[in-house]
């Protein structure tokens, strides 16, 4: 079983238990890079310094960090041993970022470490980690052999700077939690913009609430009403209003489980889709009439997915493939459910260019 | 062995370089059962508006149809077919092959953003009896088309229509 946040939802009026299925990212510390830095002795320096240097030597990669802290502390640049060093890409580069105190289970979940985060974070994010760089080189060694690094970028008005250039371990990604944003402030002064999905999953007893829970547990019912083997939701995301329904039919067709049912249901309230609508199905009215290429995202960028049952891989990567916002699913599937019943799950896996935020929803007494 | 792999993926490679030629996601597929062409498949992603629609997903669909046709148990038919790729199959795709439990999986250069037999995942290890897998036949040459892809280079069209590409990057293979 993979990570799993629980709170106890005893304060919904609806019973349900609701727990995000987070990625080890969310609850490991904050990873840093080494860049250099300076002190600003004359404070009437300030923002002409960081206005020369955010043109000299702009930082992409770090672009969480506020260029000065209040204790006077400023950022020159990276370390030139670090990714992102001369405006190298930091998305692609696979990096060289170390955490602090690295301790063998944060080397163990170095897999887990992805490029896309969640909807509403932006920013560069680093790639993985290799085990080896996370045990970097003594840091003595590193000053010594790059003793040029000390040197301010050529071209900068040094005044107002006390001219002492020194290596620095600065946050290496935004933080993604209100916890890590704590940690990463006390290494330098740092931007946090909260994803709200991120805060809801995280807060104390809340994974999914308000409107939203009601509507996705709702589209929940309404699969469970069909009856069938299993089935599976779009939930539109603004008004929480169903996008489409679909049922399993993959004793007729190998194919066809919910999910990727689902997913072609939706196509064909954008003119596309493949396969017939079963007369258990569902596809919102007024979208599959006006057949509008602007009233729903594309593919199924954004929508909330709810299911009866824990997507295989097949399903999983076809709702990866569409750019769905969030699985809902109510019951695991020991046998091959690959969102909360493998491990590491498989929307913690590096290299998928979507990721999808899981809940697991339940009831304690095992009723519905 | 199979004696003709080689003539099969030729096949597989002529479909993807019509791909190539019409501005498509240069991957093409051949299923192949009792010694005959089941399926041909290509992606077609873009005019369903459907994400899932690889070409190995568009064969199966074929396959489904020809067995309804011809009065065929498609679980029969699927355990003693074929497949032939120039591209590793995604995540989706491999765990719809191994679902079938197809006879074997043939495929050429690895898909580096979503391959599923073993680069982004590997879904065999999650079956007991998973469908054995040969990697690698003309690598290079799949490789290439794929390369040409993402690189704008069609062919047919002197002047590329670089948004629609960009666009067809995001929501392909
Ligand atoms: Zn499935
Ligand atoms: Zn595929």
């Amino acid at each position: 079983m993979s990570d799993t946040t629980s709170y106890d939802a005893a304060n919904e009026s609806d019973g349900w238990h609701i727990e995000a299925v987070l990625g080890p990212e969310y609850s490991e510390p904050v990873r840093t890079v080494d860049a250099v830095v300076d002190v600003v002795v004359d404070r009437r320096h300030t923002s002409r310094l960081v206005q020369d240097l955010q043109r000299l030597c702009p930082i992409p990669s770090l672009r969480h960090l506020k260029r000065v802290c209040p204790d006077g502390r400023i950022l020159i640049q990276l370390a030139t041993d670090s990714p992102g060093h001369e405006g190298s890409d930091s998305e692609k580069n696979s990096s060289r970022t170390s955490k602090c105190s690295p301790s063998p289970q944060e080397c163990k979940n170095k897999r887990s470490f992805s490029e896309t985060v969640t909807d509403s974070d932006s920013g560069p994010q680093d790639g993985p980690t290799s085990s080896e760089q996370l045990y970097s080189t003594s840091k003595s060694v590193l000053l010594d052999e790059q003793k040029n690094e000390r040197a301010l970028p050529r071209g900068l008005d040094a005044s107002g700077l006390r001219g002492r250039p020194e290596r620095c371990a600065v946050p290496a990604s935004p933080p993604l939690t209100r916890a890590q944003f704590t940690h990463a402030q006390r290494l330098w002064s740092c931007n946090f913009h909260p994803s709200r999905a991120v805060e809801a999953a995280l807060a104390p007893g809340a994974g999914v609430h308000g409107a939203r829970r009601a509507a996705l547990l709702a589209a929940l019912r309404a699969c469970y009403r069909t009856s069938a083997k299993s089935a599976a939701a779009a939930v539109h995301p603004h008004d929480g209003s169903l996008v489409a329904l679909a049922v399993d039919a993959r004793d007729e067709h190998p194919l066809q489980h919910a999910a990727m049912r689902l997913v072609d249901l939706v196509a064909r309230t954008q003119c596309g889709g493949v396969w017939t609508p079963l007369p258990k199905e569902e596809i919102k009215e007024s979208v599959s009439n006006a057949c509008g290429k602007d009233s729903l995202p594309y593919l199924c960028t954004g929508l909330d997915v709810v299911m009866t049952h824990e997507p295989c891989a097949m399903c999983a990567m076809a709702l990866t493939h569409a750019r769905a916002r969030c699985v809902f699913f109510s019951e695991d599937n020991s046998n091959c459910g690959v969102l909360y019943s493998l491990s590491p799950p498989l929307q913690t896996l590096p290299g998928l260019n979507h990721r999808l935020q899981v809940f697991h929803a339940y009831l304690p007494e095992g009723k519905r | 062995m199979d004696s003709k792999l080689e003539e099969w993926m030729e096949k597989a490679f002529e479909l993807a370089s019509k791909e190539l030629e019409l501005g498509e996601v240069p991957v093409g597929c051949v299923f192949v059962y009792d010694n005959k062409i089941t399926a041909e498949g290509r992606n077609s992603v873009n005019e369903t508006r459907n994400p899932t629609r690889h070409a190995e997903i568009n064969c199966i669909d074929q396959v489904m149809e020809w067995c309804r046709e011809t009065k065929r148990d498609w679980r029969s038919v699927f355990s003693k077919t074929r497949v032939y790729v120039t591209v590793e199959p995604c995540v989706m795709c491999a765990a719809a092959l191994h679902n079938l439990k197809i006879e074997q999986i043939v495929y050429g250069c690895h898909n580096d953003r979503f391959g599923g037999c073993g680069t982004v995942m590997d879904v065999a290890s999650l079956y007991e009896n998973p469908v054995p897998t040969i990697s690698g036949v003309q690598e290079k040459r799949a490789m290439k088309l794929l390369q040409q892809f993402y690189d704008g280079i069609n062919p047919n069209a002197p002047q590329p229509k670089v948004k629609k590409r960009k666009r067809k990057e995001q929501e392909t293979e």
